[in-house]
């Protein structure tokens, strides 16, 4: 197991370019001197999102260099070989989560508006929706290869599309709804996601087993 | 301990257009058996199957006397596997390869892995991707022999290779039966190498099991008869395993050349390769 993910990390680090991370931490900073606590706020939340596409980058790469064969003749098991990559998807999600909630702490000590309490949320909503993404995207990617990606990118818009109809028909009070989901935020974004991993987790070991016999 | 080291039972894969047919083998310890066939004759197919890298459709496959798919990971981490081409990401070096592979078998040998890389004169620091493919076999022996492997599985490993590394590689395995209770499993159509390192040969064509015999007995019996048509037409058909007319001669090949050689003493009988034997299995007629 503990190979499997550092061999993820080496081939992320080869794929993944330095400039990536130097353009990625320019942008945030100009977020964050322009548009000040809502910027920074942003980028708590939007910050992990733009590198949970590194396991599909992974993924891709595993596909080109016809890694699966050699990892199902290497001591492990279907499941162990997604285990890792599950594993090494949360690391990346954490440790990006983390990143953007020191910037968002950071923030803080230059506006006044912006306070620790409302880091430590938009973080954890960063965090929230960068595992959602990623929950998607691993065993579509399993699926589909190369276009997974782009199929969870449109489902999801999909589904946030569909739930706006519904709301909408429904003649909900969104603003209330928002606020009722603010405060409930962390216990509902929590069952989802377990949920959500276990879904995820069972339907990527189905469909890589399934390729991989 | 089993004094086979694999035991294959009417292993069968079937993909419609193609079957593996209820093969049966066994490879005891301490031998090197090659593993032969035409392309698309059921070799990879076989191996893909010992290493439970694809689902059988029946049949029983036991390695170190255990089961292929239930002690997985146990037989895996005594198993080393050599494919036709690399498989390992060829952006790491080999350097990285073997920090990946100490978290992967359990019993990773650094200081053997070491060893062998400057053995084979493999660059330490230098991605895959820039070496040549003799370079990424040997590397993939290097991984194969630092994680106490019993068993060396070898997927046409030796294709496209040029005589001097397939002669290196050969002297590897040989090294490696030195432990008698080490052994190979060695596909490959490249014929002359296994009449050099191999004790046993297994033959397989159109997904069914030919034979499955030690090399000695195959080079001491079987033959080829060279005649004209007329001693052809007198021979015991039964005798004759398949037949190739060549201009004015007729090639027939025989399980038992010292048989024919007494009972048509006006043909030629020579004996015969690894080679002959498959040609004709393939493109020899039978009627």
């Amino acid at each position: 197991m503990k190979g499997l993910i550092q061999k993820d990390f080496y081939v992320m680090r080869e794929r993944i370019r330095p400039i990536n991370y130097v353009f990625i931490a320019l942008i945030a900073l100009a977020v964050i001197i322009y548009f000040q606590s809502v910027g920074a706020m942003y980028v708590a939340i939007f910050l992990p999102l733009l590198l949970v596409d590194i396991p599909k980058t992974i993924m891709v790469y595993d596909t080109q260099c016809k890694w699966d064969k050699m990892a199902i003749a290497l001591p492990t098991t279907r499941k162990t070989i997604i285990t890792s990559r599950y594993l090494f998807f949360m690391i990346i999600a954490i440790v990006m989560s983390i990143i953007s909630f020191c910037l968002c702490t950071v923030s803080t000590l230059f506006y006044v508006e912006l306070t620790f309490d409302l880091c430590v949320k938009f973080s954890l909503a960063g965090f929230a929706l960068s595992l959602f993404y990623g929950l998607l995207t691993i065993p579509t990617n399993y699926l589909m290869g190369a276009n997974g990606g782009s199929f969870t990118m449109i489902f999801s818009v999909m589904m946030l599309l569909a739930v706006a109809f519904v709301l909408k028909k429904a003649n909900v009070d969104l603003t209330s709804l928002a606020l009722w989901f603010v405060n409930h935020a962390i216990i509902i974004g929590a069952v989802i996601l377990v949920i959500m991993g276990a879904i995820s987790y069972k339907l990527s070991v189905y469909f890589y087993t399934k390729i991989h016999s | 301990m089993t004094d086979n080291i694999l035991e294959v039972k009417n292993l069968t894969k079937d993909y419609g257009d193609f079957v593996l047919d209820k093969l049966s083998f066994t490879v005891p310890r301490g031998v090197i058996m090659g593993l032969i066939g035409e392309n698309g004759a059921g070799k990879s197919t076989t191996i893909n199957c010992i290493l439970n890298e694809i689902t059988m459709s029946d049949g029983e496959v036991a390695i170190f006397g255990k089961d292929n798919i239930s002690e997985e990971v146990f037989i895996k981490n005594k198993i080393g596997i050599i494919f036709d081409e690399n498989h390992f990401p060829d952006i790491l070096t080999p350097v990285e390869l073997g920090k990946c592979m100490a978290g992967i078998y359990s019993n990773w040998q650094c200081s053997e892995y070491q060893n062998y890389l400057t053995q084979f004169e493999l660059p330490l620091k230098k991605k895959i991707k820039d070496f040549s493919r003799g370079m990424k076999v040997k590397l993939a022996f290097a991984v194969a022999l630092s994680h106490e492997a019993e068993l060396l599985i070898l997927d046409e490993a030796t294709s496209g290779l040029d005589p001097v590394i397939r002669d290196d590689i050969l002297d590897i395995l040989i090294d490696f039966v030195q432990d008698e209770n080490h052994s190979v499993l060695f596909s490959t159509h490249i014929t002359s190498d296994l009449e050099k390192v191999a004790d046993y040969v297994t033959f397989i064509h159109n997904g069914k099991l030919i034979f499955s015999y030690s090399k000695d007995e195959i080079i001491d019996n079987y033959g080829v008869i060279i005649c004209g048509s007329a001693i052809f037409e007198k021979m015991d058909k039964s005798e004759i395993i398949a037949f190739r007319k060549q201009d004015f001669q007729y090639k027939a090949l025989v399980r038992n050349r010292h048989k024919a050689e007494k009972s048509y003493p006006k043909a030629i009988v020579e004996p015969a390769n690894i080679d002959d034997i498959m040609l004709f299995y393939i493109k020899g007629e039978t009627k």
